[in-house]
């Protein structure tokens, strides 16, 4: 019951929630109508506005808000394990992007039936790849957000991800002669979130100069689903141990 | 609390093992051979791929320009390919880097090949003859129809030597057309009389423009499939697939992947649903190292007028005909000392060439990407197995090749004469330079005696066998 009401809780937790779930609906509409655009640029869209931009404005001050108004000691009494407070939060997020993506997914169904230029399969993987990428970027924002007053979490993970792709694209190109591209490109492909994965399981791969085209075969894209819930569960479980080893105070900030 | 231990401990393990597993398979690369790289047969990719070809083999004419690089960079190769029944043909390609252009023309009566300026220097050109030749320079060939009966009326040859010389005869295939309707009927393969020195045949446009090193990469799709020339690729191709759609220049295409020997040889096209003919190509090409070519297609135009004065060219006054050295001409000479080979073989033993001195031994350059090794391959083995008793030894040597592809090559084949497997750079400088094969094709067979001479060496011919049986029972 009590999970349920947690769960429940991140769905009315602001008031600008549903706005944000009526705006993105209504953006991808609008996207469609204004480019009809192919499957893969829709679906790339809808990856980054729904798989990025919507979990940071979901997650905002998801922890963040409870600690600067001394509510989680309310929330959390014991024998309650924190982790469980985590699950609970995550799961809600989690949920609500399903039920988004399930929405978007209906759209999707519509403009098919209106302009029958959509290819339902590369959608599908789509949908699947941004659920995903919402679910890591939820738990990290979530994992932020017990560190990070109030709802600059997101806002944070924004500016980092914007500054670290420039960063290190500048980065690449300048060290292109030597190996640190690739330990570097290693790094971030299998340690950070996993924008490059997820956005090749969707599409395939369609690099000018890659030695393959086309959709990756089952096995791997299996490993990318398996590589990517775990590390939505690696960025959980630092959240947990954050949420853990900290202290709260009753006393609002 | 410790069974709730052992549970978690479990899922943990689990978890680390599934993410090793999968870190594995996301980081295996492209780049190395597998078996799965094979491509099983689609049947609506394959009619895709027959359409392409019908479409350039029906149409009256057809123009585009064409784009190969394989990098990011200056190492660009441009193509304006201008083609038309029956017999015209013109081909620039201008090289990204020098800027230096070639022109290649050709109609019923005769091949013209010219510069801008200088001409290129060809691999197995020397200094003193490339200063003396370089500038005003045209290449020349005729071109007569043969009423010789095997040939037949409907066949055209190429001479490719001086006038009045025997020189490479190869026999097109040509396809006779009603007025009434499109359909295209072809003529039975006519025996073919002498094959060219070079890998492939001698009249094709793409392998005479790949001969002259005109420019960084070698067209991909042979402009002479529009006059009727079979790709050579064509019978080993092991599947064609789907590859779904994507776009180039804008337009929505088709794109299907082909695979070659084993998937030795990978094309992915991209095919316009406008007219069925590509808007780019991407060939992969495994050897020792990837090679990865991408040709890209603009203004591509279909049975639409082309002036005959196209196809024609007089040289200026102040040009002089430039005769094309035959390949064989770089080669060591018969009587002249075998530079001694010291290599691998497959089980990494080192071996040396001199470890054969008191045997005749038939050194067989070879390469599992060429049609023409791929199918001499089992009749030396044949070959091998009739006189390994008469004291003749067949080495095969692999200098390009990749093991596995090698090695998968030589057991679905049945190869059992020893094979000599360096792709080194000191294996490959041996071949180029001590043996005289500059310009690295294959087939190339060379004879040794029981001293450690050089008796003869040619890159094809189909009486080599009878050659080698003569040289034997002389030695005997």
């Amino acid at each position: 019951m009590r999970a349920y009401e947690l769960i429940k809780e991140t769905f009315l937790r602001r008031t600008y929630i549903w706005i944000v779930h009526l705006v993105w609906l209504a953006l991808y509409g609008f996207y469609w109508w204004l480019f009809l655009p192919d499957p893969n640029p829709f679906g790339g869209f809808i990856f980054i506005w729904g798989g990025f931009l919507l979990p940071l404005a979901l997650s905002a001050g998801i922890f963040g808000d409870d600690i600067a108004s001394g509510r989680i000691c309310v929330l959390i009494t014991k024998p309650f394990w924190w982790g469980k407070l985590y699950i609970d939060r995550v799961l809600g997020l989690s949920l609500q992007g399903a039920v988004h993506l399930g929405l978007t997914a209906c759209l999707v169904l519509v403009l098919q039936l209106v302009t029958r230029r959509i290819h339902l399969v590369d959608m599908t993987l789509w949908l699947l790849a941004t659920w995903l990428m919402f679910n890591t970027i939820a738990a990290l924002s979530t994992t932020l957000s017990v560190v990070i007053g109030r709802a600059f979490n997101s806002l944070l993970i924004l500016v980092v991800v914007l500054a670290g792709y420039l960063t290190i694209s500048v980065l690449m190109f300048q060290l292109q002669s030597r190996n640190v591209p690739s330990v570097l490109s290693s790094v971030i492909r299998y340690g950070c979130p996993p924008f490059e994965l997820l956005t090749k399981f969707a599409q395939g791969e369609r690099g000018e100069f890659s030695l393959f085209f086309g959709h990756f075969r089952l096995t791997k894209q299996v490993a990318i689903v398996i590589h990517s819930f775990i590390i939505t569960t690696v960025y959980g479980l630092v959240g947990i141990l954050l949420l853990c080893t900290r202290e709260f105070s009753r006393v609002r900030d | 609390m410790k069974n709730q231990n052992k549970f978690s401990v479990s899922v943990v393990c689990i978890a680390i093992a599934l993410e090793v597993w999968a870190l594995y398979v996301m980081s295996r690369s492209y780049a190395h051979w597998r078996p799965a790289m094979i491509v099983k047969d689609d049947a609506w990719a394959r009619a895709l791929y027959d359409t392409m070809i019908r479409t350039m083999q029906e149409a009256d004419s057809l123009s585009y320009r064409m784009t190969l690089f394989d990098e990011p960079g200056p190492r660009v190769s441009h193509y304006k390919v201008d083609l038309k029944k029956p017999h015209g043909c013109r081909i620039s390609v201008s090289n990204g880097m020098t800027g230096k252009t070639t022109t290649l023309v050709r109609n019923e009566e005769s091949l013209w090949v010219y510069w801008e300026g200088i001409r290129m220097y060809w691999t197995c050109d020397d200094e003193n003859s490339y200063e003396k030749t370089k500038a005003n320079a045209f290449i020349k060939k005729s071109r007569s129809v043969s009423e010789n009966p095997v040939v037949g009326p409907r066949a055209s040859v190429f001479v490719t030597g001086k006038d009045g010389e025997a020189g490479d005869i190869g026999v097109y295939r040509r396809y006779s057309r009603t007025q009434s309707s499109r359909k295209t009927s072809r003529s039975k393969p006519d025996r073919i009389l002498r094959q060219a020195p070079s890998s492939g045949n001698a009249d094709s446009v793409a392998e005479e423009m790949a001969r002259l090193g005109a420019a960084w990469f070698d067209m991909i799709w042979d402009p002479g499939l529009f006059h009727g020339r079979e790709d050579p690729y064509a019978p080993h191709i092991d599947g064609i697939r789907s590859r779904g759609k994507d776009r180039v220049h804008g337009e929505l295409c088709d794109v299907i992947e082909i695979s070659y020997m084993d998937a030795q040889r990978t094309r992915c096209v991209w095919i316009s649903p406008k007219d069925h003919l590509p808007r780019k190509t991407k060939e992969i090409l495994r050897q020792a190292e990837n090679h990865l070519t991408v040709s890209r297609w603009s203004k591509v135009n279909l049975d639409a007028p082309i002036p005959a004065s196209m196809f024609t060219w007089s040289p200026p006054a102040n040009h002089t005909q430039w005769h094309l050295p035959k390949p064989e001409a770089s080669l060591l000479k018969p009587g002249q000392p075998a530079p001694d080979i010291p290599l691998s073989s497959p089980d990494k033993q080192s071996l040396n060439l001199s470890d054969y001195l008191g045997k005749c031994v038939w050194l067989y350059l070879w390469q599992v990407g060429s049609p023409a090794c791929r199918a001499e391959m089992p009749r030396l083995q044949s070959f091998y197995e009739t006189h390994k008793d008469n004291g003749l030894v067949v080495l095969g040597l692999n200098i390009t090749d990749s093991r596995r592809i090698a090695d998968r090559f030589i057991q679905k084949n049945g190869i059992t004469f020893p094979i000599l497997h360096d792709t080194s750079k000191a294996a490959h400088n041996i071949v180029t330079q001590g043996y005289g094969n500059r310009t690295g094709h294959a087939p190339l067979s060379i004879i040794i005696d029981k001293q450690g001479n050089i008796v003869d060496a040619w890159y094809k011919n189909p009486r080599g066998h009878e050659r080698v049986r003569e040289f034997i029972f002389r030695n005997d």
